[in-house]
């Protein structure tokens, strides 16, 4: 009961620490990209169709990693990876547990959302 | 017009939507893509990414909070969690396949149903004496601050909770929303939870179940940083905002007024998808 009450209040703190980090990577990329092209006229039928690759493993490897976009799509991806985090922290506290049941439940629960992360159609 | 004053706009829009929501109990998902889709004219699969990533944003703020009072059971949210990220999971793949008119079909079904509970009167339940045997065996009753004592609950029908759950979870893969409100009902009439246990696991779990999707999303190019950075920013201040004045408020006569609204947005949206406008 106490181990358990120990665990939300830490998943509480990942929950906060991981959406402040991800708002401000955000924010920051957003600033950054309307300070570059704020005053560009606004082309409704290219920013709306563009496509933007946003993908966990090739963010690392392109070359323009330093950009507006690029700090939005890290952001973006930060918010994602904490629900993975807070997933993972679960299946260690069952694991440390011993609770066969939510072993499975939450270890479940991660490889479906890593497998959609990294999922390529 | 300039890129500036576009993400001014959606920005602004977003807080509205996020305030909306909150207020409301409807979510900021429901709420924000009739915005961008029927105001800004923003295809509905970028206005389903856009509201994903605050969906995510809102409801782990609301997560972290809510778990810090003792409400949650993370039992029941990660038991009812199997079900619904293979519903988002599967939700999500569906989403290039199906046809936008149909999406809009879906989408409008959920405005009117989500108006409908929004002004549903809350009744709390009786006290059950005994679990379902699946809740015995893993151990998901639990108990809950009341007033200045801790009181138990004992859970119902967990079969019928996880199916209601992986449905869930599809809705919120295939329209880009929280489903909190399908979720919170699977609780409150399957499992029979106490009214606050079942909103707070339901926001627990929506973050979960809408980052299975994103992934899917991403992948897809659903996600566009340029429309997704000010929805997101905006929904989270107008949902911080609305829940801060939630209690000075009466929101009674807001939650009917905005039912009928988005019942209203659901009419508009159909008409404007058979006459090709979507």
């Amino acid at each position: 009961m106490i181990a358990e009450k120990k665990l939300e209040f830490f998943l509480g703190i990942l929950l906060q620490t991981g959406i402040t980090l991800a708002i401000a990577l955000v924010l920051a990329g957003g600033a950054w990209f309307l300070w570059q092209h704020g005053n560009d006229p606004f082309q409704h039928n290219i920013i709306i169709t563009t496509i933007y690759d946003v993908d966990i493993i090739k963010i690392w490897q392109e070359q323009d990693l330093f950009s507006p976009v690029k700090l939005i799509e890290l952001g973006l991806l930060t918010l994602v990876l904490t629900q993975i985090a807070r997933v993972a922290v679960l299946c260690v506290y069952y694991l440390l547990i011993r609770d066969s049941w939510f072993i499975f439940f939450s270890f479940f629960i991660l490889s479906i959302i890593l497998y959609s992360l990294i999922y390529q159609s | 017009m300039t890129i500036l004053t576009f993400s001014i706009l959606l920005l602004l829009f977003a807080v509205l939507a996020g305030f909306i929501g909150s207020m409301t109990g409807l979510g900021g998902g429901i709420v924000i893509i009739p915005v961008l889709v029927v105001l800004f004219k923003i295809d509905i699969h970028f206005a389903m990414g856009a509201s994903l990533i605050s969906v995510i944003a809102t409801s782990s703020g609301a997560a972290a909070a809510y778990l810090r009072k003792g409400y949650t059971n993370l039992r029941i949210g990660l038991f009812l969690e199997t079900a619904t990220v293979v519903g988002a999971f599967t939700g999500a793949l569906l989403v290039s396949i199906v046809n936008t008119t149909f999406l809009v079909i879906i989408f409008s079904a959920v405005l009117f149903i989500s108006a409908y509970l929004t002004i549903k009167r809350h009744e709390e339940h009786e006290d059950y004496p005994v679990s379902h045997p699946w809740a015995v065996t893993l151990h998901l009753n639990g108990s809950y601050p009341y007033l200045d004592n801790k009181k138990s609950y004992h859970v119902q029908n967990a079969p019928a909770g996880l199916i209601i759950m992986g449905f869930a979870g599809m809705l919120s893969g295939l329209l880009g929303i929280g489903s909190g409100s399908l979720k919170v009902l699977a609780m409150d009439q399957a499992l029979r939870l106490p009214y606050k246990v079942s909103t707070t696991t339901s926001n627990f779990m929506i973050g979960i179940t809408a980052a299975t999707s994103a992934g899917i999303y991403f992948d897809r190019g659903y996600i566009n940083p340029v429309i997704a950075f000010p929805v997101m920013i905006g929904v989270v201040i107008g949902s911080f905002l609305g829940a801060k004045l939630i209690h000075k408020i009466r929101t009674d006569w807001l939650r009917l007024i905005f039912s009928i609204a988005i019942c209203l947005i659901a009419i508009e949206m159909l008409y404007r998808s058979f006459t090709g406008q979507l």
